[in-house]
């Protein structure tokens, strides 16, 4: 394993910066409970641009490790329960392995990797299932009213947790492919990727 | 005036999104509420931030009673159209305006001290400082991004989406990478490596206003677990 520069930790943390904020600014419209799926899949298409260019710059093992912890501590930051970490932890290692067998380069592999670290969303949703969901819905119950609520509950049975994330995954993934094209457009071009 | 403790700052971030955003939104948990929504207020009145924290106030005041006192048993389709704004602002709003007086008074310095003092690993504080100190960064490329958009007459409506995307991300993505190597240099000329013992002139610590707040955190975040505010009961 390489050692770390700092310019490897800055790139990180930048890169982080802009995932994060890409799917925060999606997530915002994921409070309507309709529009659950489709900003599953937004957030996933809108955060993949970003992290293919990142991962053009990661070149050694453990750094979308250490971006997969960052997007944990945020979430965890803003409220969501501990385990968002542990899931943006496991998030980093498996696309950092997949990465790995694409030798840090090979841009075919690009997309999936960031299908892959989409996985990181389920920390977001965590509230809404298993243990937390019930004191969630029912504290939500007691101020907005049982409309609202049904809405909500009917939209996520546990299984739909696993549902949220794949629609993630496979809005990371379809975002992966617009971002290689982007990639080989102007980046390519502009010698900033190799 | 001292200043306070990244780390207290830090924590009550936490509690306060945690109370926010999980919290009951009735019984003993609307003093609780409102305690931790005046925190960000206090704060900011104290860095004498008027015209913001005024406004953060007013809207709060606003989106608390209209969630207090209309919500309930009205028309559901009125209903989610109202709560896109209030249910959404009087979650989120305490917790962003905590994190933006969290990173308009912290610098790099005293967060990376703070942080090393926790024994935090490096390669965990260097990014997370670099990411809190870029969000700005960020809304400034935005706008730069969006004046050349409009000096070159080019709309973003009535477009295909795709297209706007690749419009708006290009560039910021193309500058991004260029502030990346320029903050790598700039650390470099300072010294700032990896396994290196790194020295400071950042001054931290905790002083009373730190104890007082951190104990009302700790007091918040105990009604939270224990009182009833998590568990459905």
């Amino acid at each position: 394993m390489k050692k770390y520069e700092v310019k490897d930790l800055i790139n990180i943390g930048i890169y982080t910066a802009l995932h994060f904020l890409c799917i925060f600014i999606v997530a915002m419209i994921g409070f309507i409970p309709q529009t659950f799926a489709f900003a599953g899949i937004l957030e996933g298409f809108l955060g993949a641009i970003p992290f293919m260019i990142f991962l053009t710059k990661a070149k050694k093992f453990g750094m979308i490790t250490i971006m997969g912890v960052l997007l944990g501590l945020i979430t965890f930051l803003m409220g969501r329960p501990w385990p968002c970490i542990a899931i943006g932890l496991a998030a980093g290692l498996i696309t950092d392995l997949v990465w790995m067998k694409a030798d840090f380069k090979k841009i075919k592999y690009g997309p999936l990797c960031c299908g892959l670290m989409m996985l990181w969303l389920g920390g977001m949703g965590l509230p809404l299932f298993f243990g937390y969901r019930d004191s969630y819905l029912a504290n939500l119950e007691e101020g907005y009213g049982k409309e609202y609520v049904e809405v909500i509950r009917s939209l996520t049975p546990d299984w739909m947790f696993f549902g949220s994330i794949a629609i993630g995954v496979v809005g990371g993934f379809l975002g992966g492919l617009f971002a290689k094209r982007i990639l080989r457009k102007h980046f390519a071009k502009a010698n900033l990727v190799e | 005036m001292r200043k306070l403790d990244p780390r207290t700052k830090l924590f009550l971030l936490v509690v306060i999104n945690v109370v926010m955003m999980t919290g009951k939104i009735t019984g003993i948990f609307v003093p609780v509420r409102i305690v931790f929504a005046l925190i960000p207020f206090v704060l900011m009145m104290r860095e004498t931030w008027f015209r913001g924290s005024l406004i953060y106030f007013f809207l709060y005041l606003y989106v608390f009673l209209l969630e207090r006192y209309t919500l309930q048993d009205i028309n559901p389709v009125l209903l989610i159209v109202l709560l896109f704004t209030t249910g959404l602002l009087s979650r989120f709003l305490a917790g962003v305006m905590m994190a933006y007086y969290l990173m308009k008074t912290t610098t790099v310095s005293e967060f990376v001290t703070a942080m090393e003092r926790m024994h935090v690993t490096k390669a965990i504080v260097i990014p997370f400082a670099v990411m809190f100190r870029f969000f700005p960064t960020l809304k400034e490329e935005w706008q730069d991004v969006k004046n050349a958009m409009k000096m070159r007459g080019i709309g973003l409506a009535g477009r295909n989406p795709l297209d706007v995307l690749e419009y708006v991300m290009v560039p910021i993505l193309m500058s991004v990478s260029k502030i990346a190597d320029e903050l790598s240099a700039a650390s470099m000329t300072k010294c700032l490596s990896v396994d290196g013992k790194r020295t400071h002139i950042a001054r931290i610590g905790f002083s009373f206003l730190d104890v007082i707040l951190g104990l009302c955190g700790a007091a918040g975040l105990f009604a939270h677990v224990f009182l009833g505010g998590v568990i459905g009961t």
